[in-house]
Order: C-alpha cells, then sequence, then structure tokens
C-alpha cells in the first residue's frame, strides 16, 4: 500500500481524540503548534510540539518531523552524571540547552515518517522519554536505551 | 478464663482513657513505649513518618528529591539501590516496548498497566529508538 502523507488536518483531530488536554495554538494549513500537559514518573511537564509538512526548502527541524521542546519544569543539565551527560537524548540547541529538542526516534532508521500520526508516535515517545529522563536525573544512569548518530548500533542501556 | 478476660477488658479500657486523646484508637505495636513522654515521641514520629509518606506520594517532588528523601528514611543505601531498580525497571519496560501509556502520559510497566486506565491506541506504541547528538567535546 502507498504510504500517504497525513495533513495537518488529520494530525489536529488525531491529537484531540487521544491527547485532548493539548491545546493547538495554531494550524494554517501547512503546519501546526501544540502546548499541553504530559506526565512524567513523578511530575507532569508542559510541553511543545511543532509540526510543519514538508516542504522543498525543508531547513526547519519542524517540517522533517515533529520537534518537541519541554518548557516545563524546565529541563536540568547534569554535567555529573555517569552517563549521557549533561542531557541525554536531545539534538543541543544554543542559547538555550534546556530547550533543545527531544531526539525520540532514529532518524536515520527511518523510524517516523510523515505518514505517522504524531498523537500514537510522537506524544507516547515523550513520554517514554520524561520517565526516563526523571530515572536519569534521579540515578546519573539512562536506562531508556538509543544511539548517536556516530554510534553504529542501539545500545542496550 | 474468664477472669483472665475481664483484667484484659479492665487494661484496655484503662489505656484507652489514657491514650485516646492521641487519635490513636488501638495498639499499632505489641510493645507500648515506657511512658508518656516516650508514647508522645513514638506518636511524633509516626506522623512524621506519615508526611514523609504523603510526599512520596504525591506528585510535587521530583524523583532526585523523593530518593533524598527515601535517603533520609531508610539510608541512602537502600534508598539508592530502589531508586535504581525503578528507574532500571522503567527503562526496560521503555526499551522492549512493554510498557503502557496512560491517558495523562505516565509510563506503566507492563506488570502494573491494566487495560481499563490506558488509552488504547496510544498506549503501546510501536518501538523507537532515542537518538541524538552529544555534547559538543563529548
Amino acid at each position: 500500500l502507498a504510504r500517504q502523507v497525513k495533513t495537518i488536518r488529520e494530525q489536529v483531530r488525531a491529537m484531540k481524540q487521544h491527547w485532548p488536554s493539548f491545546a493547538l495554538a495554531e494550524a494554517p494549513d501547512d503546519k501546526a503548534v501544540w502546548f499541553g500537559p504530559l506526565a512524567g514518573l513523578e511530575r507532569t511537564y508542559r510541553l511543545m510540539i511543532e509540526y510543519g509538512l514538508p516542504t522543498r526548502a525543508a531547513d526547519a527541524m519542524c517540517r522533517r518531523f515533529p520537534v518537541v521542546r519541554v518548557l516545563l519544569p524546565r529541563l536540568e543539565l547534569n554535567f555529573d552524571a555517569a552517563e549521557e551527560a549533561p542531557l541525554p537524548h536531545v539534538y543541543f540547541s544554543k542559547p538555550d540547552p534546556t530547550l533543545s529538542p527531544l531526539c525520540l526516534f532514529d532518524v536515520e532508521a527511518g523510524e517516523w515518517s510523515h505518514d505517522d500520526l504524531i498523537a500514537l508516535t510522537t506524544v507516547p515517545w515523550a513520554a517514554d522519554w520524561l520517565a526516563c529522563y526523571e530515572g536519569w536525573l534521579a540515578t546519573g544512569r539512562w536506562f531508556g536505551g538509543g544511539r548517536h548518530a556516530s554510534m553504529p548500533q542501539a545500545k542496550a542501556s | 478464663v474468664r477472669r483472665a478476660g475481664q483484667q484484659h477488658q479492665r487494661r484496655a479500657r484503662r489505656h484507652y482513657r489514657l491514650y485516646a486523646h492521641r487519635s490513636i484508637r488501638g495498639p499499632v505495636t505489641d510493645r507500648w513505649p515506657a511512658d508518656l513522654t516516650a508514647q508522645s515521641t513514638y506518636i511524633d514520629d509516626l506522623k512524621l513518618f506519615r508526611q514523609q509518606l504523603a510526599a512520596l506520594m504525591s506528585d510535587e517532588l521530583s524523583l532526585p528529591n523523593k530518593s533524598k528523601l527515601l535517603g533520609v528514611m531508610f539510608g541512602e543505601g537502600p534508598a539508592r539501590a530502589v531508586v535504581e531498580d525503578y528507574a532500571a525497571r522503567i527503562g526496560d519496560s521503555v526499551r522492549q516496548g512493554t510498557r503502557r501509556i496512560a491517558p495523562s502520559g505516565r509510563v506503566l510497566p507492563a506488570a502494573v498497566a491494566a487495560p481499563a486506565i490506558v488509552t488504547p491506541a496510544a498506549a503501546q506504541p510501536r518501538g523507537h529508538t532515542f537518538h541524538g547528538s552529544r555534547w559538543p567535546g563529548k
């Protein structure tokens, strides 16, 4: 079956169905931004999800895949963590690394594409990230697995 | 036997008269503190313990702070071990894709996830691999 890029309308509808507490901030025909709460292990975080349909000049990250940022409480950098210091699995961004987009899937392995629904992939994956992040904050160890761009295979832990 | 029972009832009534105002309705241990001062200290400890348990159950504290609180309550070694075990169990269920996601977003390890409290479609998303860039210089 041919895969089909989901429209913004389809993404918005699915988000409303599965994550009704996420508020749609703006949604022109080719882009959408949501703000909403997502529970970690012990605390609830406020997230921003930004997504745009692919364009020829797809230089904006949000037009390649949904960009998820944690707004509140702010992410904490830990340079002394035994693993993944100072912040695990993000695309480090300046000037404020605590607002770095989360790296929720392997881009090189094509784990997400524009025919996927954000509500069924990105949001639950962000929940996974938050749970593992809280564990990392408490222990300095990242138990959620994953890999970095330079690593050939997924690591065990 | 009847006499022993009556004596026990008299003792219980006397204890109740002495300690009922302490809000303890019955013995919570088989060894009562020796005197009222010890009893008072014991009750204060129980109140503190109850407050600490409430803090552990609330969503006001982050996991690192709960870890510190557990350290105060039970000692650093046991606290560290139990928090690591907890984080590892959650991480394993995420990595293996066996967890479920509650409507709030909370990750539930398979063992505690009841089907009724999870959103059907988003509850068990397909597998994924955390990715990302390294901190410059790492």
